[in-house]
C-alpha cells in the first residue's frame, strides 16, 4: 500500500468516526467496558502473582543433622544444595544459634527456667541450612533430595502452606484468564457488530467505490483504521480510570496492610501499569483491528 | 473495446436475461443500447463491468477476456470505464467538487493533478458555480452532470451509460446527451442504454435492439476502422 492509500485510509477512517458518531461512541463505550473489566482482573493477578511470588521468598524448608555428621561434611552438603539450580539461597545456622533465638523467644520472661539448663544445648542436634527456593514448583522434588542425602536427620517443609498457596494461584489464574477470553470474545463481537454498522451505512459510498475502480485494500484501509482508533480510544480510556481508581484504592488499603504483613502490599501503580498499559492498548488495537478484518473480508466481496 | 461472443446470461432461480448475444463495439464509437423494460439492457452493462459473469460465452473488454481476470484485476479494468447511471450515485454526504475528486482519489491521483483536473471538469460540464453544493442542492440535471464529470476524471477510454436520462426532463436530457457526444469526438468511446426513442433517433448513432434477451438489430455501419 502507498503512502497515499495509507494517509487516504486514515483520513477517511477518521471521518468516518466523525460521521457515525453514534456508533463510534457506542463501539468506544463497549470497549471501555470490556477493557475495563479485563483490566481490574489484569491488575487483580499481577498482583496476585506478586503476592504469591513474595511469599513464596518468606518460606523455607529446613535441613537437620545427625550429631554425628562433621562440620566438613555439613559444609559440603551446604555446598551441594547451593549448586541446586532451584534453589535461591542457603544460609547455615548451628545448634547454638538456634537455641539463642529459641531461648530469646520463648524464654525471654522466664531467666530461672532458662537457667536451668546451664550449659547444655536441648537443640544440640540442631544444626541446620534454612533453604529458600526459586518457585515453589520445586519443593517436592527438593524436599526428596534433601531427605536422602546422608547426614541428613530431619527435613522440615512447610509442605501445606505451600500447597495452599500454589493451589490458590492456580485458581486465580484460570479464573481471571478465562473471564479475559470471554471478554476479549465478547468486544470482538460487538466491534464487527458496528462494522458491520458502519459498512451498511456506506453501502452505497463502497458500492460506488467499487465502479470506480477502487482496490478491494483501498475500500478495507478506512474500516480497518476506524476499528483500530475505536479500539485505541477505548483502551486509553479505561486504562486513565483505572490509574486513578488504583492510586486511590493504594492510598487507602497499603497503609493499613503494611502494620499486617508487607508481603501482602499492593504493587505500586507503576509496576502494575508497565504490564498492563501495553496489554490493553495491544489488546484495544487489536481487537478493534480483528473485529473489521473479519467484517470487512465477511461484507466487501466484489 | 468491446465484444461479445455468443453470451448468454442466466439468473440465480434461472431467470434467462440473455440469449447467445453477439457484437463488436469498436473504439471511438458512439452505440446506444434500446429494447423494452426487462429486455437485458442492464445485464450487458454489468456484464462489460465485470459484476456478473456470463453463463455462456466470452466478453472482451479493451483487449481482455473477462473470464481471465480476476478479482484482483477488476478495478483496474473498471478504471478504464466511465459510468453514469440513471439514479447519479453521487455520495450525498460531499461537495460537487469532492464528489468528482473522490474519483481520482480512488486511483490515487495526486493532489495537484486533482486540483488542476476537478475545475476543469466542471467547467466543462458548466458547474463551476456550483463546486461546494451537495447534491441535493442541485437539480437533477446537474446532478447527471457531476456524475458525468466524474466518470470522465480518469479519462477513461469508454463511458458506459445505464438510462443517463431516465430522471430527466427532454431539455436536460438534450444537454446531457450533447455533452456525451463532446466527449465521444475527443476520442471516448460511449455506450449508452436508454428508453428514449427521442432521444435515439435525434442523434443519428448505431443503435444495438434487444428483445427478452434476443439481439433484433444492429444497424452497424460499415467504415468504421478496425482498431480495437
Ligand atoms: N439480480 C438479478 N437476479 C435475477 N434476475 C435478474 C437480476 N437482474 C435482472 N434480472 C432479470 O433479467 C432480465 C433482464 O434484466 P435487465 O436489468 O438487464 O433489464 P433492462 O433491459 O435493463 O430493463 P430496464 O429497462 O427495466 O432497466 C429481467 O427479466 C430481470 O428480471
Ligand atoms: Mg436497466
Amino acid at each position: 500500500m502507498s503512502f497515499k492509500a495509507f494517509s487516504y485510509s486514515v483520513k477517511q477512517g477518521l471521518l468516518s468516526i466523525k460521521r457515525n458518531k453514534m456508533f463510534s461512541l457506542a463501539s468506544v463505550g463497549t470497549m471501555v467496558a470490556c477493557l475495563f473489566m479485563l483490566g481490574v482482573f489484569l491488575a487483580i493477578l499481577i498482583n496476585f502473582r506478586n503476592i504469591v511470588n513474595s511469599a513464596e521468598s518468606t518460606i523455607t524448608i529446613s535441613v537437620y543433622f545427625n550429631k554425628d555428621t562433621t562440620p566438613e561434611q555439613i559444609a559440603q552438603i551446604g555446598r551441594d544444595i547451593s549448586a541446586r539450580k532451584e534453589v535461591a539461597n542457603v544460609t547455615y545456622k548451628s545448634a547454638d544459634d538456634a537455641w539463642k533465638e529459641f531461648a530469646s523467644q520463648y524464654y525471654s520472661n522466664n531467666e530461672d527456667l532458662l537457667a536451668s539448663f546451664g550449659d547444655e544445648n536441648p537443640l544440640g542436634e540442631s544444626d541446620s541450612y534454612m533453604v529458600t527456593l526459586k518457585s515453589m514448583a520445586d519443593q517436592e522434588n527438593i524436599t526428596n533430595y534433601l531427605n536422602n542425602i546422608t547426614g541428613v536427620r530431619y527435613v522440615n517443609s512447610p509442605q501445606s502452606t505451600m500447597e495452599s498457596l500454589q493451589r490458590l494461584n492456580a485458581i486465580i489464574s484460570v479464573s481471571s484468564i478465562s473471564l479475559i477470553v470471554i471478554l476479549l470474545l465478547v468486544s470482538v463481537f460487538l466491534i464487527s457488530n458496528t462494522v458491520v454498522v458502519a459498512i451498511s451505512v456506506r453501502k452505497e459510498e463502497i458500492a460506488i467505490m467499487r465502479l470506480i475502480g477502487a482496490t478491494d485494500h483501498f475500500i478495507r484501509g478506512p474500516f480497518i483504521v476506524e476499528g483500530m482508533v475505536i479500539g485505541f480510544v477505548g483502551a486509553l480510556l479505561p486504562l486513565g480510570l483505572l490509574f486513578g481508581l488504583y492510586e486511590v484504592l493504594l492510598k487507602l488499603v497499603n497503609d493499613d496492610i503494611s502494620q499486617m504483613a508487607s508481603w501482602l502490599m499492593l504493587m505500586s501503580p507503576g509496576k502494575v501499569f508497565i504490564i498492563l498499559a501495553p496489554v490493553c492498548l495491544a489488546l484495544g488495537v487489536g481487537i478493534g483491528m480483528a473485529g473489521s478484518l473479519i467484517t470487512v473480508h465477511r461484507h466487501l466481496k466484489v | 473495446m468491446v465484444q461479445f461472443n455468443s453470451v448468454s446470461m442466466v439468473y440465480p432461480g434461472g431467470n434467462k436475461a440473455l440469449d447467445d448475444i453477439d457484437f463488436r463495439i469498436r473504439k471511438g464509437e458512439f452505440v446506444f443500447i434500446v429494447g423494452a423494460s426487462g429486455s437485458g439492457k442492464s445485464t450487458i452493462i454489468k456484464l462489460v463491468l465485470k459484476e456478473i459473469s456470463p453463463a455462456k460465452g466470452m466478453v472482451r473488454v479493451m483487449g481482455n477476456d473477462l473470464a481471465s481476470v480476476n478479482s484482483k484485476g477488476i478495478p483496474y479494468i473498471r478504471r478504464q470505464i466511465g459510468t453514469v447511471f440513471q439514479d447519479f450515485r453521487l455520495l450525498k454526504d460531499r461537495s460537487v467538487y469532492e464528489n468528482i475528486a473522490f474519483a481520482m482519489r480512488v486511483v490515487e491521483a495526486s493532489t495537484r493533478d486533482i486540483k488542476i483536473r476537478v475545475p476543469e471538469l466542471l467547467s466543462m460540464v458548466g458547474l463551476s458555480n456550483k463546486e461546494n453544493c451537495l447534491p441535493q442542492e442541485l437539480s437533477g440535471g446537474e446532478q447527471q452532470r457531476v456524475a458525468l464529470a466524474r466518470a470522465l476524471a480518469n479519462r477513461p477510454s469508454m463511458i458506459l451509460a445505464d438510462e443517463p436520462t431516465g430522471n430527466l426532463d427532454p431539455a436536460n436530457s438534450m444537454e446531457i446527451m450533447k455533452l456525451l457526444e463532446r466527449v465521444n469526438q475527443q476520442g471516448t468511446t460511449v455506450l449508452v442504454v436508454t428508453h428514449d426513442n427521442e432521444i435515439v433517433n435525434q442523434m443519428r448513432k448505431r443503435v444495438i435492439t434487444l428483445n427478452r434477451g434476443i439481439l433484433i438489430s444492429d444497424n452497424e455501419e460499415s467504415g468504421y476502422s478496425n482498431e480495437f
